[in-house]
């Protein structure tokens, strides 16, 4: 009996049934018009066909855009795979001096993007090593100038210092805009929209201000470097969207602060406890096990704060970011698995003396993959791409001549 | 012919149509994209990314559409047109075991062997005015933060200075370049220190220490006369200059937990050096005694006094070989049985010696009581 509103005509001639086929105005219009009285059970039926389509019309505005498909990320790169070409890689840049360094991080970005495949399809990395190459050239240049003029002059590294903080914003701007529009996806380059002025508050008076408010307002400050973050990315020509709450910053920061806090207290009482039963002994094996001991629950408690810290907020950016009419974006990291991960990490880095490091990479990669849904919607199919963005052509000019990334990582 | 399936995605939009991509031996590619439009392109014409692990080959063609197929080795040597890259060294299994042997070694060629030697050809060539800049700004900050005026009798210090200017200006050194300072440290403690351009420190702590017995005080100055002769302080700082400058650069790829095995590799191997540096102003110090004819033995009772004070500090639990590693110092026992060497004087004669000077001091002491 329940009649869907797109079912085709009904055959059946009873008048009720094709006010279904109406136009909410139209209901509305004969539900006005209709003699109550005198036809009761129709008015009825109107009725509950206007509240149900009222409702379907509003699931429709409130759902936005239509899903085209949704899947969680795969990432199908392979540790071992991986350590070969990171090896080899090694070499090549100890033996160059540090030149194909710029070639081997291409490699390396190019591995991970490339096996990463979003609904279907990879994403793409397409620095070149040149570009790579200044960057660290200039990086290693700051570096040297600070290390010389600290080693030289105490006051000389003080002024460095203070040159260097103060274009900090500069340095992360051209830094995120650089991996932005290196980045693509279904020949779609991402790009980041450049705000100096908006990133020194962000980056300097904001973080002094968490400071100086002794840390209580920190919570907030990375809540707002991550809003000015996602919020200033694009795919092609659509802007990604966000909408964080600094209470789940507070919540990630206080719970990892209470962890970090239990953990050590912990660690307190196991001392304390193996000190007075073994302090009439002294010896210094079991002294120097205890500190072994020590060190391990240490990188534990370390371990357990920072995945807590990172899950959460990383469940809480991706849930609430999506790219408006092209995607939305999920992810479920599990705390305690992360933890295991994580720990398991520092483990097999330590008994390798750092050789698993392709391991370690590929497999955290293919943990935050699998924990990552996005759905692409239908506006992707009326995406564009910019060459550049929507800032003047001067500006875009200017920083084009900066368009490396400034680090050493 | 190679007949294979590709994703072709357009230019400037998101869209992408699924085609079937033809490759020729001749060096041409073609397809038909779904609106029946023929397109073919010169081997030549296509910019090919570089073979990589299994990942998908990228082919950016001339119309700026991106062509994405999975790779297949009739395909990966169609793109490669014959040509060699590194990919082929990535999965060389000799390639991957000879960089497992060779990356340990370059390293410490690297780090051991070459940086520690451009140290020590570039270290006297830095310009004066960095060395005078860096010793005068060390001694302001240090005179700021944990040195006070010495308030020890100038009558003392004045005697000391007297003697050892007149000391060196017999030594085949630029004698007019060295300046002896007293200061009080009560944190330091007994010590002594030289900047690079030759102002020596003496410590009121370290005065007291050996009881201002001349001899070991001149010894321990012709130590640090060693450190500048040799030009110590610049070695040190190019040499972790270029350490810190060359594990960024090299490993500036690579995670923050290798950053952490390089900074502790760093500090082992910067303790190792600035051991090398003591033991070489260690052997400045008796060559010099010898040749002014001084007794190198004061050496080996000064550096007694230091292990004394030092044991008395703290008693560490760690072993001796964790203390080896990890101290910038070699250990005194080794540095007194070294002088005792250069001296010719076994264990025994040196217990001798020291009592007898004791003795002697004991007896001096009475009319004048510092106390």
């Amino acid at each position: 009996m329940s009649n869907n509103n797109s079912n085709p005509p009904d055959t059946d001639d009873t008048p009720q049934f094709s006010y279904a086929e109406y136009t909410l105005d139209e209901m509305l219009q004969a539900y006005a018009s209709i003699d109550k009285e005198a036809f009761p059970e129709r008015a009825e039926i109107l009725q509950k066909l206007i509240i149900q389509r009222q409702s379907v019309s509003e699931n429709i505005n409130s759902s936005g855009p239509k899903i085209l498909e949704s899947a969680r990320v795969k990432f199908h790169g392979n540790g071992t795979e991986y350590f070969a070409i990171w090896i080899v890689n090694i070499l090549l840049s100890i033996l160059t001096l540090g030149i194909y360094s710029a070639w081997a991080t291409v490699r390396t970005n190019r591995y991970f993007y490339s096996n990463t495949e979003i609904v279907g399809h990879r994403l793409s990395y397409l620095a070149e090593p040149i570009q790579i190459l200044k960057g660290r050239i200039i990086a290693v240049l700051l570096l040297a100038a600070y290390l010389i003029a600290s080693n030289f002059s105490p006051m000389a590294a003080l002024v460095i210092i203070a040159i260097i903080m103060l274009m900090t914003p500069f340095i992360i701007v051209i830094g995120v805009r650089f991996r932005m529009r290196m980045m693509s996806y279904r020949n779609v380059r991402f790009n980041f929209k450049v705000r100096f002025g908006r990133a020194c508050v962000v980056f300097l008076l904001f973080p002094i201000l968490g400071v100086l408010s002794l840390y209580l307002a920190m919570p907030w400050v990375l809540k707002k470097i991550d809003e000015f973050l996602y919020e200033n990315m694009e795919y092609g020509d659509k802007a990604f969207s966000t909408n964080l709450s600094a209470g789940d910053y507070y919540v990630a920061a206080v719970v990892s602060s209470f962890i970090a806090f239990v953990g050590f207290i912990i660690i307190g009482i196991g001392f304390g406890v193996t000190a007075a039963i073994a302090g009439s002994e002294g010896q210094s094996i079991g002294h120097f096990l205890m500190l072994v001991l020590g060190a391990i629950v240490y990188l534990l408690v370390i371990v357990a704060t920072a995945s807590y810290y990172q899950a959460y907020i990383r469940n809480h950016v991706y849930n609430n970011t999506k790219i408006d009419d092209i995607a939305t974006l999920k992810s479920d990291v599990k705390i305690f698995d992360l933890m295991v991960l994580n720990a398991g990490n520092y483990l097999m880095l330590i008994c390798s003396l750092g050789l698993a490091i392709p391991w370690v990479k590929v497999r955290t990669a293919k943990f935050l993959s699998n924990a990552t849904s996005v759905s692409i919607l239908e506006g992707i199919e009326q995406v564009v791409a910019t060459s550049g963005s929507q800032d003047s052509a001067v500006a875009d000019e200017v920083i084009g001549a900066f368009d490396i990334d400034i680090s050493i990582g | 012919m190679i007949v294979t399936k590709g994703k072709l995605f357009a230019e400037g939009v998101a869209s992408f149509e699924l085609i079937t991509v033809k490759l020729y031996e001749s060096g041409m590619l073609f397809y038909t994209k779904n609106s029946g439009e023929m397109i073919s392109f010169k081997h030549a014409e296509l910019t090919i990314s570089a073979k990589l692990g299994s990942i998908p080959r990228e082919i950016l063609l001339p119309n700026h559409a991106l062509l994405v197929m999975e790779p297949e080795p009739s395909l990966d040597a169609w793109l490669s047109a014959g040509k060699k890259d590194i990919s082929t060294w990535e999965k060389s299994p000799k390639m991957v075991i000879g960089s497992m042997i060779a990356v340990p070694f370059s390293l410490y060629f690297i780090f051991a062997i070459a940086i520690p030697q451009m140290a020590v050809v570039f270290a006297p060539y830095v310009p004066d005015v960095f060395v005078d800049m860096s010793s005068e700004h060390t001694m302001l900050a240090l005179d700021e933060v944990i040195l006070s005026p010495s308030e020890i009798d100038s009558e003392k210090t004045t005697q000391l200075e007297q003697q050892w200017y007149s000391l060196i200006s017999t030594m085949n050194l630029e004698h007019e370049k060295y300046n002896v300072q007293f200061r009080d440290a009560k944190v330091m403690g007994p010590n002594a220190f030289a900047l690079p351009n030759g102002t020596i420190v003496f410590t009121d702590q370290l005065l007291e220490l050996v009881d201002y017995d001349e001899e070991i005080l001149t010894a321990i100055f012709m130590h640090e006369i060693g450190h500048v002769e040799n030009h110590h302080s610049m070695r040190l700082i190019s040499q972790t200059l270029a350490t810190s400058i060359a594990i960024t650069y090299i490993f500036g790829d690579v995670s923050g937990f290798l950053d952490f095995f390089a900074s502790v590799s760093n500090t082992i191997a910067t303790n190792q050096f600035t051991q090398k540096l003591e033991w070489e102003a260690d052997n400045f110090a008796l060559e010099q005694l010898q040749a002014t004819g001084k007794d190198p033995v004061s050496f080996a009772r000064g550096m007694k006094k230091f292990a004394e004070f030092a044991s008395s500090e703290d008693n560490s639990a760690f072993s001796d070989d964790l203390e080896k590693l990890l101290s910038s110092h070699p250990l005194s026992q080794a540095r007194i049985k070294n002088a005792l060497d250069f001296a010719g004087v076994s264990e025994e004669v040196f217990a001798d010696i020291e009592a007898e000077i004791e003795l002697k001091k004991k007896s001096q002491r009475l009319p004048d009581n510092y106390e």
